[in-house]
C-alpha cells in the first residue's frame, strides 16, 4: 500500500510540475554571458536593469568542477568543465548581488548590479561613443 | 582553505546532524530499533557513492534542468513519506520504512554534494592539511549542536508530547520550501522575492546558518517558498493533531517520562 502511495505521490507531483506554466522559459527574455576561465567570472562586474528578469548563462571554460553559489540571489548551481549552464534571475531591485564559485571563493567572484534602465542606457551610449 | 571546508560542513552536513539529532529523539518514541538508522545511514552513503557517478547525465536531462527537478522531487518524497508516517503512525507495519526513506534521501543527497566538494578540494595542491582541520573544526561544531539538539528536544517532550515530531516536521518543510528556489532558477515558478530580512538578520552568519539548516530560514525568500512552507507546515499540524492520541499511545512506556 505505502508502495503505491508512493507512485501516486510522482505521479502527481509529475503532473504537478508539467502543468505550471513555464512563462518565464520563452525567448523573450534577455541573456547575459559569464565565463569561468582560470577560476575567474569574466565579467566579473554584470549591470542588468532592475526589475527584470533575465537569463544568465554561465560557461565554465575549465577543466575542473565548479559551483556558482550566491546567497544574495538564492542561486546555486553546478558548473561542469566544459559546459554551459543557464539560470533564471530576477526581478532584482535596484542594488549589487554577490556571487562567487563555492570551490574557489578566493578568486571567483563577481557582482550583479541592478539598476535602472536610464543608468544602462547612458553607461551603453558612454561605451559606444568612447569606441 | 580552512574557512572553505568550514562552511562547506555548515551548509552542507549540518542538516544531516541536526536531522540525526531529530530522528534519534523520534525512534526513541517508537518502537523501531536503533539499527535502523545506522542501516538507513550507510544505504543513504552508498547511494550517494553511485548518484555522485550520475549527476553529470541527471544535470543535463530536461534541457539542463534535471539536478534541479530531481533535488525538488527527493524533498517532495521526503515531506510526503513524513507525513504519511505521521497519518499511518508508528505501530503500523511499513512505518519504520517511511522513515527509513527519509533518511536515506537526507543521506543520500548530503553525500553527494558534501563528497563532491571534498574530491575538489582534495585534488588541489597542498589543501590536504587545510582540509582536515577544517573538517575536524566543522565535524565538532556541527556534531555538539546536534547533541544540544537532541538533549533540548527530549527536555522539551516530557512537557509537549510529540513535539519531536513537529520539529522534525518543520525541518523537513523548511528543507522543501528552500528547493522551490531551484525551481525559481529554471525558470519553472516566478522568483520574486516576497520580503527581505536581510538587514535585520543575515542568513550568512554562523546562526543563520544554523537557522537555515534547522528550520528552513531564508533572509530573501520568494512566494512560492513562503507558501509551500505555510502549506505544508498546517498540512503536517493539522495531521498531528488528528493524530495525537494514536501517536501517543505507541510511545514506549516510560519514554516520556525519562
Amino acid at each position: 500500500m505505502v508502495a503505491r502511495v508512493n507512485s501516486f505521490a510522482c505521479k502527481a507531483l509529475l503532473l504537478c510540475l508539467a502543468a505550471m506554466a513555464p512563462e518565464y522559459m520563452a525567448d523573450e527574455l534577455v541573456s547575459y554571458t559569464i565565463k569561468l576561465e582560470n577560476h575567474l567570472f569574466f565579467p566579473s562586474r554584470l549591470e542588468v536593469p532592475r526589475n527584470t528578469k533575465f537569463k544568465l548563462i554561465i560557461e565554465n571554460k575549465d577543466s575542473s568542477l565548479e559551483e556558482f553559489d550566491s546567497f544574495d540571489l538564492n542561486r546555486e548551481k553546478v558548473l561542469f568543465p566544459g559546459r554551459k549552464v543557464t539560470l533564471y534571475i530576477g526581478p532584482l531591485s535596484e542594488g549589487e548581488y554577490d556571487f562567487f564559485g563555492e570551490y574557489n571563493r578566493s578568486t571567483a567572484t563577481g557582482v550583479i548590479v541592478a539598476v535602472s534602465k536610464q543608468t544602462l542606457e547612458k553607461k551603453t551610449e558612454e561605451v559606444t561613443n568612447a569606441h | 582553505m580552512l574557512i572553505n571546508t568550514l562552511f562547506l560542513f555548515l551548509l552542507e552536513l549540518l542538516p544531516l546532524f541536526l536531522f540525526s539529532a531529530l530522528v534519534v529523539s523520534v525512534v526513541s518514541l517508537s518502537p523501531f530499533k536503533s539499527a535502523l538508522i545506522i542501516r538507513s545511514y550507510l544505504i543513504g552513503f552508498g547511494l550517494g557513492l553511485l548518484l555522485i557517478t550520475a549527476v553529470d547525465y541527471i544535470s543535463m536531462a530536461f534541457d539542463g534542468r534535471g539536478l534541479e527537478l530531481f533535488m525538488f522531487s527527493i524533498s517532495f518524497i521526503q515531506v510526503f513519506s513524513f507525513t504519511l508516517y505521521l497519518y499511518l503512525g508508528s505501530p503500523h507495519r511499513h512505518a519504520k520504512h517511511l522513515i527509513a526513506v527519509v533518511m536515506i534521501l537526507i543521506t543520500m543527497t548530503t553525500s553527494v554534494n558534501f563528497l563532491s566538494y571534498f574530491t575538489v578540494l582534495w585534488q588541489s595542491q597542498g589543501a590536504s592539511q587545510a582540509l582536515l582541520l577544517g573538517a575536524i573544526i566543522g565535524a565538532g561544531f556541527s556534531a555538539s549542536l546536534a547533541v544540544l539538539l537532541y538533549f533540548f528536544v527530549m527536555l522539551i517532550e516530557k512537557y509537549m508530547p510529540l513535539i519531536s515530531l513537529f520539529i522534525t516536521g518543520v525541518f523537513l518543510t523548511g528543507q522543501l520550501a528552500n528547493k522551490t528556489n531551484l525551481l525559481a532558477q529554471i525558470g519553472l515558478i516566478d522568483g520574486e522575492v516576497f520580503w527581505s530580512t536581510e538587514a535585520i538578520f543575515s542568513e550568512q552568519t554562523v546562526v543563520g546558518h544554523v537557522l537555515r539548516s534547522l528550520v528552513g530560514y531564508e533572509a530573501t525568500p520568494i512566494h512560492w517558498q513562503v507558501y509551500t512552507y505555510i502549506f505544508v507546515l498546517l498540512i503536517l499540524s493539522l495531521i498531528l493533531i488528528y493524530k495525537k492520541p494514536q501517536l501517543m499511545s505507541a510511545i514506549p512506556k516510560g519514554e516520556v517520562s525519562k
